[in-house]
């Protein structure tokens, strides 16, 4: 291998060869990560499409004019709409086909259900998610049920900005929510803005995972350890005051659009207390299930610690249509819809329609 | 502020682009409100302590230049001494002696009235505690000029590419550069930029990638762990603190020879060190010098007999190891490395001659060897006490089937480490640490492009401090 000459002008140009090199190779990777992006997990696949599943949703107009519809003709059994919004634990437990069988039999309606469950998330991303791709749209399910366990609904700092960045939609309109709860400091920002633009930097500790599972052994049970271990001692503590101010904005958010908002304590392995605090929220304002034991879902259907096997999950959603009082909170959902006035405005533009 | 965070690289850019359009004089005004800035990233409360030490030493360096009798000098440099290591042993070791100190007075029955104060340790006080004495010592000993300028000395004491983690930089060498003019050359660049992405590299792939292994086996209760366990964690931990402390230093070398500034090499692949002198002359090179020459020399060195050597050894390294924190674990650490050295020394420890070194291959078990000596003194230096490292070391007898964390620590030692060793052992075999500035260009992009890419798409979970800011 040949040495190089110590000469300045040579020095340069060569170095100035090795950086536009990895700028190339940058620029490439980059390149193939934009193309196969989604291919790297179901997960970044499912949110790349967050906008085509919202898209899914009725806007409010028709919303609304679904409603009078309902009030006016009560033989009409226009499908509701149900959005379940969670993480992988909603991804593993909802079995679609079971709860739209199961509300179809105790309800006469059955639900259109969509589903939006981004891994690794809570509320801190769904409300972005929800306010980017919903109530911005001017979209509103009839029903919204936000699936969680533990403290995935008290205020915290969002652990992946990084994906907030890249998937959830945020805009200008979202940099004062971004500043007061999620970064507060440079290198939060510097992540944030650099997982917008690049696929390489947003998408790097999937490559990584990917990469380490296939060739380390037994890296995902170690990574489970490691992860228990080093998770925040604040989080783990009985003794902290949780709070629930961005909780609270997505109620009211989601409220706004006229959606009756269902929480659902979802069921893990070892069980959970509910927070007084997230019941004082819920109190008057939204239906809070408590699913955290279901007849029937034993600890070995959530082999994980929180996600639920197949069966598991049947037995879950049979449960959560059955209790899940649709009919009533179509009503309820229904009746805020023509308090609005919104009913009567499209009704008008409806007449307009017809004449 | 971390030199592995975005918000470092924009502290630098703008600093290096100023720094260009600066003569020699607002350089270092830009460099010492620099230096100061970035310390008062950390925690602004303890600038005075730099600044108090700046102006002691500065004071004092100028008085033993001006002092005409010997016993005025010695009296002039014992203030610095007292000052000096009054604030270090405030800082550092106050809590420590008098909580045991406490311990022992209640083990005799005697009520202790002795405070126990909670405090704050500043960042990189050992550091510039050490560089500031250095200074004062050498101008003492005749080694070195005093300055009267005491811009460019607060420089030298607050430079804050090795403000909080070494290199600990003698004044004969960095202060004369900073009283010439300094025009960073294209050979500054390209050497610069393989430090800085080498230092980047074994900070945040190696370093942090090994943290959470280390951290999670070293917190297991010790009756879960095995052999398997002990032993790669403590291999974890020994690639760890080499990747997070060299890493720095490299970094720190790098970003210096971009300002135009050469600091002293810190590391020089310790690892290969086929014994414990060896070791010394490789690992932590600014420190060990430090203590040969202001500690282990002025102790009578090897010149007073077998016994007063290992004396002066012992001490040397215990101090030392106490220098790293106020634990007995790093008091035990030293010891140990105190009594390698001894130890060698007793079997005949002799380097060879260059031509008669041996191959890289010849020197594999004397390598592997003494990897298992530093490994040891590690496992001590790492626990949280020297009961939990006792612990572990019994554990060492316990063997069976790998965990599943042993089997991942396992794997990641080979995935991350031992293409650094691959790449290291070239270098050595070039005897130029450099070496890949040397090479065609399309070899280094290529280096670069693996290091790169490694640092881009093997982020650590959790981006740790480095090791060495608590020091």
């Amino acid at each position: 291998m040949s040495s190089e000459t110590n000469s300045s002008p040579t020095v340069l140009r060569n170095e100035l060869k090795v950086l536009g090199a990895l700028v190339v190779m940058l620029l490439v990777v980059e390149g193939v990560l934009q193309l196969g992006e989604s291919r790297l997990s179901i997960d970044i696949q499912h949110m790349k499409s967050f906008g085509q599943i919202a898209q899914q949703l009725q806007s409010q107009d028709e919303a609304a004019s679904l409603a009078a519809e309902r009030q006016n003709a009560s033989t009409v059994q226009s499908a509701s709409q149900i959005l379940f919004l969670g993480n992988s634990m909603t991804r593993y437990g909802l079995d679609q086909e079971s709860f739209e069988r199961e509300c179809s039999l105790t309800t006469g309606i059955t639900p259109e259900v969509i589903a939006l469950h981004p891994d690794n998330s809570r509320i801190s991303e769904w409300y972005y998610l929800y306010r980017n791709f919903v109530a911005e749209q001017n979209r509103s399910p009839d029903i919204l049920v936000v699936g969680f366990a533990m403290n995935q609904l008290c205020d915290a700092p969002s652990k992946t900005p990084d994906r907030i960045a890249r998937y959830y939609g945020v805009g200008i309109d979202d940099l004062d929510t971004l500043s007061n709860e999620d970064l507060s400091n440079v290198e939060g920002w510097s992540d944030f803005v650099c997982s917008r633009y690049s696929a390489t930097y947003a998408t790097r500790q999937r490559v990584e995972r990917r990469i380490l599972s296939a060739i380390i052994p037994s890296y995902k049970e170690s990574s489970n350890l490691i992860n228990n271990q080093s998770a925040p001692k604040e989080l783990q503590g009985d003794n902290v005051e949780l709070t629930y101010r961005r909780l609270q904005d997505f109620l009211d958010m989601a409220s706004e659009g006229g959606t009756q908002v269902v929480l659902v304590a979802l069921p893990t392995q070892e069980g959970y207390d509910l927070d007084s605090g997230l019941v004082d929220v819920c109190r008057g304002k939204v239906t809070l299930i408590d699913a955290r034991t279901i007849p029937g879902v034993s600890p070995d259907m959530i082999p994980d610690g929180l996600h639920l096997t197949p069966e598991g999950a049947t037995r879950y959603s049979t449960f959560l249509a059955d209790w899940l009082p649709v009919q009533q909170l179509m009503a309820r959902h229904d009746r805020q819809l023509l308090h609005n006035g919104n009913a009567v405005r499209v009704a008008s533009e409806g007449e307009r329609v017809a004449q | 502020m971390l030199f592995n965070s975005f918000g470092f690289w924009m502290f630098f850019v703008v600093v290096l682009i100023l720094y260009q359009q600066m003569k020699r004089r607002g350089q270092n005004v830009l460099l010492l409100v620099a230096s100061y800035f970035f310390y008062g990233c950390w925690d602004w409360r303890f600038l005075g302590l730099i600044v108090l030490s700046t102006l002691i030493d500065y004071s004092v360096a100028l008085g033993i230049a001006k002092a005409e009798a010997d016993s005025r000098k010695r009296w002039l440099l014992f203030i610095s001494m007292a000052a000096n290591l009054g604030i270090l042993a405030f800082f550092k070791y106050f809590g420590f002696f008098s909580h045991e100190l406490g311990e022992l007075l209640g083990a005799v029955g005697v009520p202790s009235m002795i405070p126990t104060l909670n405090i704050v340790l500043p960042v990189g006080i050992s550091f510039y505690t050490f560089q500031t004495m250095s200074y004062t010592i050498d101008v003492y000993r005749g080694d070195c000029k005093a300055t009267d300028n005491l811009l460019d000395f607060a420089v030298y004491v607050a430079f804050f590419p090795q403000l909080v983690a070494g290199p600990i930089e003698r004044a004969s060498k960095l202060l004369p550069q900073m009283l010439t003019d300094r025009k960073p050359t294209a050979v500054d660049f390209r050497d610069g930029l393989f430090l800085v992405i080498s230092g980047m590299f074994r900070k945040v792939v190696i370093a942090d990638n090994m943290a959470p292994l280390v951290n999670t086996i070293f917190a297991q209760d010790i009756n879960t762990l095995s052999g398997w366990d002990v032993m790669l964690g403590t291999y974890a931990f020994a690639f760890q603190i080499y990747g997070d402390f060299s890493g720095y230093s490299a970094i720190a070398r790098g970003i210096s020879r971009w300002l135009g500034f050469d600091l002293m090499t810190n590391f020089h692949m310790p690892y290969f060190a086929v014994s414990p002198s060896d070791f010394w002359r490789r690992w932590h090179i600014s420190l060990s010098q430090w203590l040969r020459d202001y500690l282990y020399i002025p102790l009578g060195g090897n010149r007073h007999g077998t016994l007063f050597t290992y004396r002066n050894l012992l001490l040397t390294m215990l101090l030392g190891g106490l220098w790293h924190g106020a634990n007995w674990t790093f008091i035990v650490w030293g010891a140990i490395h105190g009594l390698l050295l001894c130890g060698y020394r007793l079997l005949g420890d002799e380097r060879p001659e260059k031509e008669n070194r041996p191959t890289f291959i010849q020197r594999i078990p004397q390598m592997v060897l003494m990897f298992h000596f530093v490994c040891f003194a590690w496992l001590f230096f790492r626990a949280e006490s020297v009961t939990q490292a006792f612990g572990l070391l019994g554990q060492l007898s316990v063997w069976g089937a790998p965990s599943a964390l042993a089997q991942t620590t396992f794997g990641m030692l080979v995935f991350f480490c031992v293409p650094l060793l691959l790449l290291e052992w070239w270098f050595d075999e070039k005897h130029d640490p450099l070496w890949l500035t040397q090479v065609r260009w399309e070899v280094r992009a290529a280096v670069y492009g693996y290091l790169i890419l490694m640092m881009v798409f093997f982020p650590p979970p959790v981006p740790a401090e480095f090791i060495y800011f608590q020091f």
